[in-house]
């Protein structure tokens, strides 16, 4: 390993701590009100998270497989899926806008939007 | 790759293919091994350490064959097709930056470099195919957690491509 390499190495990982840093600061700074789910990159479902009461959770079946999505005032996270490695399962529970937790084998992706400050990344 | 009529095309048609051999059972073996990080593609790319080897002792053009083989042949054994998708655009990728950083940066670099920007650079590729899949951009957000790990793993496969050079292949240059 060289000196070359550490410098390579140190330059990446500042970066992306940079980045994570950024992201957090800027895109999930406020907590959103909307959970939008999008199944194989199409519009699937929108639900408001203050008008749900107690705890909702939905299952999303396709070809592909199921998720089941939990859904509170506080948050959403996949509680349950068959896809292999169950990663949506353990990115927890989100209520951040923008952030979203995403099952890649099953085409799926849920994410947080609204509320919060005026500006609206995704508009640009 | 035309047939080999002399024993140095012999030695490395034969090593070529031990190489993708190798490869894919590291791909099998890594996706039994578990590893503690929970973000989609996060993964220890064991089976770079081939890809990285042939470019090492031979050229881009062999190495761009066992970066095919190697991803279509392993996700074929176990994981599927649709997995199949991510493996090869990434582990193609991978190897057209590795090859890059090779040719101009071979006398500052040593193999732990190419293989972390290697590591990098297929998170970078997957994350794009996921992107134009899930017709989202915000998958993005997850490159640089990503990148993060790649330089781990990247830093594990390039110490073990270095040490195998050393000791087994350095006769073939």
């Amino acid at each position: 390993m060289t000196k070359w390499d550490k410098a390579l190495i140190i330059l990446v990982i500042t970066l992306s701590i940079l980045a994570m840093g950024a992201l957090n600061f800027f895109v999930y700074a406020h907590t959103g009100t909307t959970v939008e789910i999008e199944l194989d990159g199409k519009s699937y479902a929108k639900y408001e998270l203050a008008q749900i009461n107690s705890g909702k959770s939905i299952e999303i079946r396709s070809e592909l497989g199921y998720n089941i999505v939990a859904m509170s005032k506080d948050g959403v996270r996949v509680i349950d899926a068959d896809c292999p490695d169950k990663l949506d399962v353990l990115q927890g529970k989100i209520n951040k806008r923008n952030q979203s937790i995403i099952c890649l084998p099953h085409r799926l992706v849920i994410r947080i939007t609204g509320g919060g400050g005026e500006t609206d990344v995704t508009t640009y | 790759m035309s047939r080999p009529t002399n024993s140095a095309g012999i030695r490395k048609l034969t090593t070529i293919a031990m190489l993708v051999s190798l490869g894919i059972v590291l791909q099998i073996v890594e996706s039994i091994v578990p590893i503690p990080v929970n973000l989609p593609g996060g993964k220890l790319g064991l089976a770079n350490i081939a890809t990285v080897i042939v470019l090492f002792i031979f050229d881009w053009r062999s190495a761009l064959l066992v970066a095919v083989l190697r991803s279509f042949l392993g996700s074929m054994l176990y994981g599927g097709v649709s997995a199949m998708i991510y493996s090869v655009s990434g582990s193609v990728i991978s190897m057209a930056v590795m090859s890059l950083f090779m040719r101009f940066g071979k006398q500052h670099l040593s193999l732990v470099g190419i293989s972390v920007m290697g590591s990098v650079f297929h998170n970078t590729a997957q994350v794009t195919v996921a992107a134009l899949i899930l017709n989202n951009l915000w998958i993005y957000s997850y490159l640089p957690a990503l990148a993060i790990v790649a330089c781990v793993t990247g830093m594990f496969t390039g110490l073990a491509a270095n040490t195998l050079v050393k000791y087994r292949f350095k006769s073939e240059k």
